[in-house]
């Protein structure tokens, strides 16, 4: 009991002499928060990325292949057909072009798809809803435009001319699809699209299925046609690992930096804290000759520490939230060339990982500080007054 | 100065542990920077070789561009050059042996298309020669061409006196290393042809432009199609590397994100160096009191505290950018997936320099405040202190 008491008695004495010591306590305040904020921040896009991927696809839908992703994948419009018909439901053959446009805000360059579309696509995408304008006509060179895409990119309004490299098409329409990777995407006749690339071959056949047990019957009759060398994915399945790559390539990037950062606020953390431990010399060997033991120093200094780092902590998590919270982004799905445009959300776990870093980094810092604290030899430090 | 350079280093070995611990958050600070600067750079290195850079502007439809939208191309933002090119296509001896000369105003082709090798001499004469004609390699030794030598281009633009032939005489040989599989094509002078010709007198095939930063180029297309849009000529602006363009865009806004970390080291070294350098300098008050009584001026006081601050940050600096160009290379082999857009394997000389700058800057910064301190010491009160 006694021992808790004096453990909290010289923690608290330690804590109350921060402001005497503002300076070196800031540095690691500083330090720490700049390792939190790249970290956590790091750590939204990824997951916030991740997240708004896995929204796009129904388990009722399946994706036909014969590469491994879309933009690698071609076949002829007999191959189409077939598929088309194995599925026995509605069905789109597609044909991906690319469109070079312009950021709205950054004025950076910007590309996105031009997905030709089947004429039962609306039936097959019943989360895509026209929001402004029209459809396009078939055969005319018109495509609507996701309203993610139309926000990020400019010269996408309705009634705006697009120039592809084969001549000039009509924005026409506008819809939505609850934010999943199309609604980053334009979209227009296939067979107009084709024609104007003077292509004839498709990327990909969607086709609706009855319920998800279909799935099984279609991927069979896919095998058993011996003219196809195809492979149908479930959608939300082949989403998922298109975009893994890319989240588990920031997901390194953001553990990579925030380790060699913390590393460096590690030595700042070590050096405020020998040099609170030797500001408080004379104090601690005060205590240990009014018969204070080792242990409450030891547990004052990491207390100490602790405190700096998770303030530290906060300040790199707010600065991360307030920065990038609810702020768009968008990134490459690893899908196609167009960017998966999506909000940001700076979470819980995010920020708990990062002050567990700021934990470990003022620890580590603060331990070899307090050993030393704790051997300060009582009779040579109060002999230095 | 051996003087300060003594004071100097006691001041640092005063506290040796927190002396070294500062340099080794240093090093750190400044390993990331290099890596991150590096990736920077390398990636630029990367754009300017795959020729982002570059646009193509032809006719929208058939009306072929006159050479007079030279001037006003060159207004458009984002555009730092504009060349123009005539192709001339004919055959040499036998019609079968096809032959493309891009006739073109010489200095500002091989400038934007800087992977043209040619020498000054070379140019010069191109410049000088009316019917000159620099050859790409492959093509002189394909057909036994040597500077010097005269040849015709046959069965090409009619010219004015009725005949199809256009001699030519060579001056120079280019080459192309970043494409050795380059199809032949000799340069000629534009205006030889343009007066020459029959037909399309002041107009050309294309006008090639090298934008400032690649990253923006689609911008400027479209802002050179808007500006003739409703020209008796419409423009039509295409990247000539359009593919690459978009592997760059799959990678994203690389500079943003490292300068937006870089910011935040920055801010942590920042406090770092600021506190230790302040707090050295407030240990030993004293000290620099003693100094002043015996004659030392505020500007050596000040002197000596800079340069503290200055062996500290350069030292975390060349350690860090020592470290980084070491580690560099085995970076780029680990990361598989962007390396190919690494133009450039080692850290390059202007990563350095900038660390080195951000080392300056780190020094002035974090040595600002304890030089006020220490000019406003009253030597009086600092001695007394002590006592």
């Amino acid at each position: 009991m006694s021992r808790l008491r004096q453990m909290l008695a010289v923690t608290d004495m330690g804590l109350r002499s921060i402001p005497a010591r503002l300076g070196t306590s800031l540095a690691v305040v500083i330090g720490v928060a700049a390792v939190v904020a790249v970290l956590v921040a790091a750590l939204a896009v990824a997951e916030s990325f991740a997240g708004a991927a896995a929204k796009t696809g129904d388990p009722k839908r399946a994706i036909v292949l014969n590469g491994d992703t879309e933009a690698d994948s071609g076949f002829s419009r007999e191959n189409a057909l077939a598929i088309l018909n194995s599925a026995q439901a509605v069905g789109s053959a597609e044909v991906l072009e690319f469109v070079s446009l312009v950021d709205q805000h950054s004025g950076l360059n910007a590309y996105t798809t031009i997905r030709g579309v089947g004429n039962q696509v609306l039936v097959l995408r019943p989360e895509l809803r026209l929001v402004e304008g029209r459809m396009f006509k078939r055969g005319a060179r018109e495509v609507i435009v996701g309203r993610a895409v139309q926000h990020r990119l400019a010269g996408l309004q309705v009634g705006s001319i697009i120039t592809l490299p084969n001549g000039d098409w009509k924005v026409v329409g506008a819809f939505e699809s609850g934010g999943d990777s199309h609604e980053s995407e334009v979209l227009a006749d296939a067979e107009t699209l084709l024609n104007a690339y003077h292509r004839n071959e498709f990327n990909s056949v969607t086709v609706g299925l009855r319920n998800s047990d279909d799935f099984t019957r279609f991927n069979t009759s896919l095998s058993a046609n011996p003219t196809l060398s195809v492979k149908a994915h479930r959608e939300p399945e082949y989403f998922a690992t298109m975009s893994k790559a890319v989240s588990e390539l920031l997901i390194t990037i953001a553990y990579g930096i925030g380790s060699i950062m913390a590393l460096g606020a590690v030595f700042t953390a070590l050096n405020t804290m020998y040099s609170a431990v030797s500001t408080r010399a004379i104090e601690i060997a005060t205590l240990r000759a009014m018969g204070f033991g080792a242990a409450p120093v030891v547990v004052s200094v990491l207390a100490e520490a602790l405190a700096l780092g998770l303030l530290g902590a906060a300040l790199g998590s707010g600065i991360a939230w307030l920065l990038l919270n609810g702020a768009t982004m968008s990134a490459m799905t690893g899908v196609t060339p167009s960017q998966l445009t999506f909000h940001l959300v700076v979470g819980p776990m995010q920020m708990l990982i990062g002050s567990a870093f700021a934990a470990a980094i003022v620890i580590t810092g603060g331990l070899l500080a307090a050993i030393r604290a704790a051997g300060i030899p009582v009779a040579a430090a109060l002999r230095m007054t | 100065m051996m003087g300060y350079l003594s004071l100097m280093w006691a001041g640092l070995w005063r506290k040796p542990l927190r002396t070294l611990l500062t340099i080794v958050s240093l090093t750190v600070g400044f390993f990331l920077f290099g890596l991150l600067q590096g990736v920077n750079s390398a990636f630029d290195t990367a754009l300017t070789r795959s020729r982002v850079d570059r646009l193509l502007i032809g006719p929208r439809f058939d009306t072929p561009l006159p050479v007079s939208y030279f001037e006003r191309i060159k207004q458009v933002a984002g555009v730092a050059e504009v060349t123009w090119t005539g192709f001339l296509r004919g055959s040499y001896q036998d019609p079968k042996q096809g032959v493309l000369v891009i006739t073109t105003e010489p200095r500002s082709f091989f400038s934007v298309r800087h992977e043209y090798l040619t020498s000054p001499a070379q140019l010069a004469a191109l410049t000088r020669t009316r019917t000159g004609l620099i050859v790409l390699d492959n093509m002189a030794r394909r057909f036994g061409w040597k500077v010097g030598d005269r040849i015709t281009v046959s069965n090409s633009i009619p010219r004015k006196d009725g005949t199809s032939d256009w001699p030519f005489d060579i001056v120079g040989i280019l080459t192309d290393p970043s494409n050795p599989g380059q199809i032949d094509f000799a340069v000629g002078n534009f205006d030889y042809l343009n007066e020459g010709r029959a037909q399309d007198a002041g107009t050309v095939t294309r006008y090639v432009i090298r934008v400032g930063d690649p990253r923006r180029s689609a911008a400027t297309a479209h802002a050179i199609d808007a500006a003739f849009a409703n020209s008796a000529a419409p423009t039509l602006s295409q990247a000539e590397n359009e593919f690459a363009g978009r592997d760059l865009a799959t990678i994203g806004d690389v500079g943003r994100l490292t300068v937006a970390v870089i910011i935040a080291i920055s801010f942590a070294l920042l406090f770092l160096t600021g506190n230790v350098v302040l707090q050295s300098v407030r240990e030993r008050t004293a000290e620099f009191a003693v100094l002043k009584t015996i004659g030392y001026r505020d500007r050596q006081v000040m002197t000596l505290v800079v340069l503290e601050a200055l062996a500290l940050c350069l030292t975390g600096a060349l350690l860090g950018l020592g470290l980084a160009g070491m580690a560099f290379p085995s970076l780029g082999r680990s990361m598989t997936s962007v390396s190919a857009w690494l133009g450039s394997r080692s850290l390059s000389w202007s990563v350095l320099a900038a660390g080195l700058g951000c080392a300056l800057i780190l020094t002035g910064l974090s040595a600002a405040l304890p030089v006020w301190n220490a000019r406003r010491l009253n030597v009086i009160d600092a001695l007394r202190t002590r006592a």
